[in-house]
């Protein structure tokens, strides 16, 4: 069993800490990883790969330096990292970008609601699907 | 010989250009309005092969019409530059005929050099207009967009420190912190709904004959499935022709005006809603009539404007947006949205679609003219 549960991939402070709460109170995992755009996920996974394969990649789109659909190519052409399910967890609702996602490998994609309700929701469904069944995608 | 006579007189004073050449591109003869336009004399313009007077880029091109002239072939509506006595370019459209016995073309063109600035401009003016409608919706696309982060965060800890520190709050506290909650959520509904709004423009339509019937009965029930009504509303569902459009947004369309129609009609008695149409030439118009509260028509230009409203939020609901995305989308359809009411007397909302793909593209084309 792999110490790490979640990597959560996100810029955005205010983002982050509403998913990590909402991810605690569904008791999903209290093994979160916040990495805070593309460059550092890439290095947190690739720079020392065999203790750091996550349940489940909550990966937002827009950051900077690297983007989400960087990070999410390299992941997925990977044979070490491909089968770890990844979370597109984005405000974009643009079909360009979902449908991008999509064609590069990603196992979900989320739009962030605006209402926290709704968010809570969303992260917590996700969080349990992916980490309590424990599923990894071909 | 007094048509002759009569046909010189024509020449003469015509203020179009009429002109005898041959295929070896010299004038033979020419008319005095082509002095009067040019600056030549007509012993200038004879002496000389014509090609010696049209601008350089086109004289490729006025050839070509030469040699088709020269099989018997006519040529209509060719325009090209010529280059007056003064250095100016003036371009002219002609429209010419073969002798080809006689290696002769007659030919006639007319100056429309200003016609063609006209056409210049307004094209210039049109592209300036679309590109400023462009960003415009761009802007508020990535405004709005933009917005949802902020109010996510200020939506979600108003709740946070509601549910984890509201026992540690007085009840003053407690009260301002649910405004702050209500209010931005209030808000995240307005920004949803204004994405979706310029989304829309952006959509490809999916053009087909959609059953309107079916789709108004689909439009009810949805209605009806989000909103609980007691008495049960009548509705009269006529029997509705197709109509050439993209189903899912007239589906839209549908269920906004239905939603309206119980919305604005809830403090009556018994609602009665009648979904009717009534047939034109190429375009059906289509209506959802109700017995509710209606509006002021002096108000009606705010009627379909984006976040608009003419009731009150406490007694409606709602944001102002649903008719703004009605008209958006009949108008991408084709058609064309207004609305008759007398107060307290119930509202008539309309709007118009193509009756088929035919009457679709012969009509989006006028409109985009």
């Amino acid at each position: 069993m792999n110490a790490l549960e979640i990597l959560l991939v996100e810029d955005n402070a205010a983002d982050a800490k509403l998913t990590i709460i909402a991810l605690q109170e569904a008791n999903v995992s209290n093994k979160i990883v916040l990495l805070r755009d593309g460059n550092e996920a890439l290095e947190y996974i690739f720079g020392s790969i065999e203790d750091r394969v996550p349940k489940v990649i909550f990966l937002d789109l827009k950051m900077p330096k690297v983007n989400g659909n960087e990070v999410l190519a390299k992941l997925k052409q990977d044979g070490r990292t491909r089968k770890i399910p990844v979370v597109m967890f984005t405000s974009s609702q643009e079909p360009r970008d979902i449908k991008e996602c999509f064609d590069l490998g990603a196992n979900s994609y989320l739009v962030k609601p605006v209402d926290y309700d709704d968010f809570s929701k969303v992260v917590k469904s996700m969080g349990q699907y992916w980490t309590l069944h424990n599923i990894t995608v071909d | 010989m007094e048509y002759l006579n009569h046909y010189r007189k024509f020449f003469e004073i015509s203020n179009n250009l009429l002109c005898v050449a041959n295929t070896d591109s010299y004038f033979l003869k020419v008319n005095p309005y082509f002095s009067e336009l040019l600056g030549y004399s007509q012993q200038e313009l004879t002496n000389r092969r014509f090609t010696d007077f049209i601008h350089p880029e086109d004289v490729g091109i006025t050839l070509i019409e030469v040699e088709k002239l020269s099989k018997g072939i006519k040529v209509i509506n060719f325009i090209n530059r010529y280059r007056c006595k003064d250095g100016i370019y003036k371009s002219l459209e002609w429209t010419a005929t073969p002798d080809v016995d006689q290696s002769e073309i007659f030919a006639v063109a007319r100056d429309v050099t200003e016609e063609l600035l006209q056409k210049r401009e307004i094209e210039e003016l049109n592209q300036s207009l679309k590109n400023s409608l462009d960003e415009m919706e761009s802007f508020s696309y990535s405004v709005s967009h933009d917005l949802r982060a902020p109010v996510r965060a200020i939506h979600g800890f108003s709740r946070i420190i509601s549910e984890k520190h509201g026992s540690s709050l007085n009840s003053e506290a407690q009260d301002l912190l649910k405004i702050i909650y209500e209010e931005s959520s209030r808000m995240g509904k307005l920004i949803d709904d204004l994405l979706s709004f310029s989304r829309l423009g952006k959509k490809a339509l999916q053009l087909t004959m959609v059953p309107m019937k079916e789709l108004a009965q689909e439009a009810v029930n949805e209605v009806l499935r989000l909103n609980q009504i007691e008495p049960r509303p009548n509705i009269k569902i006529a029997n509705l022709p197709d109509a050439y459009c993209d189903r899912s947004l007239v589906q839209q369309v549908l269920v906004n005006l239905i939603s309206n129609a119980f919305k604005f009609s809830h403090d009556k008695p018994h609602i009665e809603v009648e979904i009717g149409y009534t047939e034109n030439d190429s375009l059906i118009d289509y209506f959802v009539r109700d017995n509710g509260v209606g509006f002021d028509m002096l108000y009606y230009d705010k009627l379909f404007g984006i976040f608009q409203r003419l009731h009150s939020q406490e007694k409606f609901g709602g944001i102002g947006i649903g008719l703004a995305n009605v008209q958006k989308i009949i108008n991408r359809l084709g058609g064309e949205v207004w609305a008759v009411s007398q107060i307290n007397e119930g509202a008539t909302f309309y709007f118009s679609l193509p009756s088929s793909a035919n009457n679709g593209r012969l009509y989006n084309k006028s409109y985009k003219k």
